[in-house]
């Protein structure tokens, strides 16, 4: 059976991984890599997808946010600051080429493409005329489900309260396994003596995470 | 409880792989086993907690990647527009410095200044009292003691129309004009020179003559000195 030995779980762990972004040097990126090369990177996840998240958003963020301040305008029923919509649209990048296997030509129409169709989504839903015609031809034509919405933006109550109950040691383990950190690479990161432990602790921790959704779901209905 | 295999299974399809044929056959599982397909069913639902946990903190490094994007250059104090200013500036002051000094009258008189040939003060001869005379004549005029060169030079001027008179003569009218300026006496006293003078002085009297009345003198050296030189020490 996987889940044999008891793992102390209340141990706070400092990941070196979990690193700020103190200056822009750290996110130098060589000006040949393509948006393929990115999306290569973003894919395969782990420390090298992360620092090519990184790069990216540095790359292109002013210009999206140029881009999108103007376009703000013309969907009167979105949010008025442009920068929420950058970064939610860009989460939702990350998850569709992450988690969709989405290999978009470009990714800064792709980003601007998620952001109009967030922007589009919001008038709608606020009931307001949107003053643009169909962009689609330019940006493309990207189906941004709702529940994807609500995973990308900030502010999820419920969601929030899961996450802030998994523990210190256990949310760090398990957001290196989501950013696709292998086994060996979470060790590291973590100090722990190998793969195996990493594999253990994570697996302790993600029941805890089931245990928690599920008595939240249990307690709801 | 599900055995390890399953539960690695469950992971690839959270992390995005599984594709293809494995894909399918997760599919088929899900749908054949009631208690699998709950296990997924909760996964998926815990492994949306994370997802949200994830790109929280991303958003957070996006926050810090655009403060430090939106940090204000420090502006150079010497933008290229002051910088060209102030080269201007000091072309400018430059360039009439050194035209001030180049044609300042006693430049121009240690210039056009003509010391006598030495055959014809003896010069050659050892202790030829003439000859030392005007050598200290010349000495003066050279360090710019204009006031003693005159009296120096002024014997050899009084001797009748020879070589000798001329070149003090000559010699006299520079140690006045780099004293004095190009006075309008000095200017008459040079014309008049010029029409009783032979060569090579008839030649650099009229050069002289051009010099001092060109309208390129006049302002550029006499006019705009006299005005930047009362601008000179609020500068300083």
């Amino acid at each position: 059976m996987y889940d044999d030995d008891p793992v102390n779980l209340t141990e706070v762990y400092h990941s070196p991984g979990a690193y700020q972004v103190e200056n822009m040097n750290q996110l130098d990126y060589s000006p040949y890599l393509k948006d393929e090369h990115f999306a290569v990177a973003i894919k395969s996840g782990g420390p090298v997808g992360d620092h090519a998240i990184l790069c990216l958003y540095k790359k292109y963020h002013k210009e999206v946010r140029t881009i999108l301040s103007e376009m703000i305008t013309l969907y009167p029923g979105s949010r008025s600051e442009p920068l929420d919509i950058v970064h939610d649209a860009f989460i939702i990048m990350l998850h569709k080429i992450q988690f969709e296997s989405v290999r978009p030509g470009s990714l800064k129409s792709f980003w601007i493409g998620i952001a109009r169709k967030i922007m589009q989504n919001q008038s709608k839903k606020n009931g307001r005329i949107i003053l643009v015609e169909d962009a689609s031809e330019i940006y493309g034509s990207t189906d941004v489900s709702p529940e994807l919405i609500l995973i990308a933006s900030e502010g999820n109550e419920v969601l929030e309260e899961y996450f802030s109950r998994i523990g210190n040691r256990c949310k760090e383990i398990l957001l290196l396994w989501t950013a696709q950190y292998t086994m060996n690479e979470i060790a590291v990161q973590l100090h722990l003596s190998g793969a195996n432990m990493a594999r253990k602790i994570k697996h302790s921790c993600f029941k805890k995470l089931k245990v928690l959704v599920l008595k939240g779901n249990q307690m709801t209905q | 409880m599900i055995d390890r295999a399953l539960a690695e299974l469950i992971d690839d399809f959270l992390l995005g792989h599984l594709q293809g044929d494995r894909l399918d056959r997760f599919i088929e599982l899900r749908n054949s086993d009631p208690e699998f397909d709950i296990e997924v069913r909760q996964s998926i639902e815990a492994f949306r907690v994370l997802q949200y946990g994830r790109y929280k903190e991303l958003r957070k490094k996006l926050h810090q990647i655009d403060e430090l994007s939106i940090t204000p250059k420090k502006r150079s104090f010497f933008t290229p527009w002051m910088l060209a200013f102030i080269l201007i500036i000091f072309i400018f002051f430059g360039t009439w410095r050194w035209f001030a000094e180049y044609y300042s009258p006693s430049s121009l008189a240690l210039r056009f200044f003509q010391d006598v040939p030495a055959f014809l003060i003896g010069k050659e001869m050892i202790n030829n009292p003439e000859a030392q005379k005007w050598e200290l004549a010349c000495t003066s005029f050279k360090e710019k003691d204009f006031h003693s060169a005159r009296h120096l030079f002024q014997p050899y001027a009084n001797h009748q129309e020879n070589q000798l008179s001329r070149y003090a003569q000559w010699n006299i009218l520079l140690a006045r004009l780099g004293e004095e300026g190009p006075t309008i006496k000095w200017r008459e006293e040079l014309k008049q020179f010029e029409i009783n003078a032979s060569e090579p002085f008839n030649a650099k009297a009229h050069k002289l003559l051009g010099i001092t009345d060109s309208a390129f003198y006049r302002f550029f050296v006499l006019h705009l000195s006299l005005q930047l030189s009362a601008f000179k020490p609020q500068l300083m």
